[in-house]
């Protein structure tokens, strides 16, 4: 074919025409993306002009130097709006449904400015929070209820605190996990804004600050069970830069030295670049320094690592017949060990499951190495407190139940069923619960108290807070058995 | 009949797009759990569908049969991007309300249906009014149901509470599917109702013009 015929072909008159349309198709986007561009300022306008229905001028508020990243809330920016002296806050709240969502709220301070003296519109812009699939089934009124309800000290808790004992912020929510996120970016807020207009800054209390030598450990993902006198740790520690993450179990005995210690999951990473070892180097030499740990106490780990494990170095390694090389990996697994020795004490003399407890009226006998608890529950709104007798036997499980005192309530109000109809679910699952452990009770509470885990255990849902009630006196008996044996007594006694 | 009162006909009642034809499935169902967002798709649609048309009718000599896809393709691409830009300019409520529905729109079987069977064969004024009419005909349509399953889904209308009655499942894709169905089924025993009184009336009056010969 001559380039005459290819100019005439058909081939050349379809290129021709497929560029001539993309070309004229693209100069046209080109010239409207520049006329119809939405900038960063006009979509805050937006946002402002939806939370107060007119355009308003905002100065943003240097938070640089604040403490932003709080346990329950993230505060990403502060604005003031000129017009009326509130403040605006996009808020990140943190455990929504399947990870954080993102909020506006507006902030009204107090007639002297120091501290907080209310809030006003809470929105939950669509953009940004896709993971909140449930987001649409909060109506507004119930975001109107942040305002309405405001009062000094005031915590959020919307559809989702069990511990709500006068049950004011029960409401059902129908994305209680969304509601959940939304109450931390709220009660975040106010907390932020309280230290903020007093001139201060925010110091979260350390929830873990009674266990020793945590600074390196997980501890939302580290746990532990207690058999006997032995505790078997199952630790997740944090990074050590260059070193990630250790997953290590440790059993402590009553002697209060480790007695094993296995890594299940090595931290070190490769150092060859920077002129260090391989991976596999660095997880030989910290094989070769754990097994040391063996017999070792809480004071051995602590003359290595020092009163501050997070500035450990390899200073104390000869001497203690470590190897250095892998210091970072090292020192990790040196702080779990620290952990699991220097905290026993406190772990093996805890009595656990009691968040839904009522302590001061629940008390326990023992005969012929059988415990019968006699268990008064908390309120889990609606759900009145319960009370219930459980036997638990020499393998730890329950041997007997019964429920002396219902606490369910009426839900006909508000959709749910009669008292009746709840004491029938609550008594089918509790009978289900003779012969199980502990492993059961953990796999069904551990979703926060929700019946995410009942179909799998055989359980009805329905009456899901004076099931979970049950589930958690149960829980609370098998869990501390071995404590129980040989610390007789129980009610006021309870520490 | 006049041409254009068919064109449009067909496209509001005969052809129907969303009842007759089952076109443009995937965002009914997404949609209309809320009116105000069948609505606003609905409209979208007229714009786009009117503006394709009219610009695939007037290219249509232009363009070689072999590569007429996608030039169509990328003709409505840019049509379907400058609504979004508009919308998200001027209807930012609305652009959120669409969501991922709008770029869709670039697939929606009308657009690309109406170009490949009718603009492609007809002239600027026809196609334009056939974008039209089979526009509205989907956005008559997505509204209806729209309205319907926000008012028993939702107990609202275009946002605005009226009751506290509600069926949650019609606010939810399988509930919209639901009421598609019910709708398409109503629609057409109407059109064959209608129909087949059209029949009866013009078999009786080519029997009376028949007799009447024979007379």
């Amino acid at each position: 074919m001559t380039a005459k015929q290819f100019f005439k072909s058909t081939s050349f008159k379809c290129i021709a025409t497929l560029l001539g349309v993309l070309l004229v198709c693209g100069i046209f986007l080109t010239i409207m993306n520049g006329l119809l561009e939405v900038t960063e300022e006009e979509k805050f306008q937006r946002v402002l002009s939806s939370i107060y229905g007119k355009n308003v001028t905002t100065s943003e508020q240097n938070i640089s130097d604040k403490n932003t990243d709080l346990k329950a809330a993230k505060i990403n920016n502060v604005y003031l709006v000129e017009d009326d002296g509130n403040y605006i806050l996009n808020v990140t709240g943190k455990n929504a449904y399947q990870g954080n969502v993102i909020c506006w709220v507006v902030v009204k301070p107090s007639a002297d400015k120091k501290s907080v003296g209310g809030i006003g519109n809470v929105k939950v812009p669509s953009t940004g929070n896709d993971s909140q699939s449930f987001l649409n089934k909060i109506s507004s009124s119930m975001f109107d209820r942040f305002a309405q309800d405001y009062k000094d000290g005031i915590i959020y808790s919307y559809g989702f605190d069990d511990s709500d004992q006068e049950g004011e912020m029960y409401v059902k929510t129908d994305a209680s996990y969304t509601m959940r996120g939304v109450c931390n970016a709220v009660n975040g807020s106010i907390q932020f804004m309280n230290a903020f207009l007093s001139g201060g800054d925010i110091e979260e209390e350390d929830p873990y600050k009674e266990y020793a030598y945590h600074g390196l450990i997980n501890m939302e993902s580290t746990s532990w069970v207690k058999n006997g006198s032995e505790i078997t740790y199952s630790i997740v520690t944090t990074g050590n830069a260059p070193a990630a993450s250790f997953e290590i179990t440790v059993t402590v005995d009553e002697s209060k030295t480790v007695k094993a210690f296995e890594i299940t999951k090595h931290g070190s990473t490769d150092g060859t670049a920077y002129g260090g070892l391989t991976i596999e180097q660095y997880n030989e030499i910290v094989d070769a320094n754990v097994a040391k740990f063996i017999g070792k106490d809480a004071d051995y780990f602590a003359g290595i690592l020092g009163e501050d494990e997070k500035a450990a170095t390899n200073a104390g390694f000869a001497d203690n017949e470590l190897t250095s090389g892998a210091t970072k990996s090292t020192v990790l697994c040196l702080a779990a060990a620290a952990f699991a020795t220097s905290n026993y004490e406190l772990i093996i003399n805890t009595l656990e499951y009691t968040s839904r407890i009522d302590m001061e009226n629940t008390g326990w006998t023992v005969a012929d190495g059988e415990i019968t608890f006699t268990i008064k529950t908390l309120k889990n709104a609606p759900a009145d407190p319960f009370e219930i007798t459980v036997t638990v036997g020499a393998d730890k499980t329950i041997t007997a139940l019964e429920i002396t005192k219902h606490g369910s309530t009426d839900g006909t109000a508000y959709g749910g069923l009669t008292i009746d109809e709840y004491n029938a679910i609550v008594d089918a699952n509790a009978a289900k619960l003779i012969g199980k452990g502990l492993d059961y009770f953990k796999a069904v509470l551990d979703d926060e108290g929700t019946n995410a885990g009942f179909a799998d255990n055989e359980l009805s849902s329905g009456a899901t807070k004076s099931t979970v009630l049950c589930l958690s006196a149960a829980a609370f008996a098998v869990a501390n058995y071995d404590y129980c044996l040989t610390h007789v007594g129980g009610g006021e006694s309870n520490e | 009949m006049n041409k254009y009162k068919k064109i449009t006909l067909d496209g509001l009642i005969f052809q129907n797009p969303t009842f007759m034809l089952v076109l443009g499935t995937c965002p009914t169902l997404g949609l209309i759990n809320s009116a105000f967002s069948a609505m606003g798709m609905g409209l979208t649609v007229v714009v786009i569908l009117t503006l394709s048309n009219l610009l695939i009718s007037l290219l249509r000599k232009v363009i070689p049969n072999e590569v007429r896809i996608p030039c169509y393709i990328v003709i409505i691409a840019t049509l379907v991007t400058f609504a979004r830009m508009f919308l998200q300019k001027f209807l930012p409520d609305l652009y959120d309300s669409l969501g991922g529905f709008l770029a869709l729109i670039v697939v929606n079987c009308i657009i690309l249906g109406r170009a490949e069977a009718f603009a492609n064969k007809h002239n600027v004024l026809e196609s334009a009014l056939d974008g039209v009419s089979q526009g509205l005909g989907f956005t008559a349509a997505l509204t209806l149901m729209g309205v319907i399953c926000e008012f028993l889904g939702k107990g609202s209308l275009f946002g605005y509470e009226i009751m506290s009655f509600k069926i949650a499942m019609l606010a939810t894709p399988a509930g919209a599917f639901l009421v598609y169905g019910l709708c398409i089924a109503v629609f057409v025993y109407v059109i064959d109702g209608f129909e087949r009184a059209r029949r009866v009336k013009a078999n009786k009056l080519a029997r009376e013009n028949m007799l009447t010969e024979v007379a």
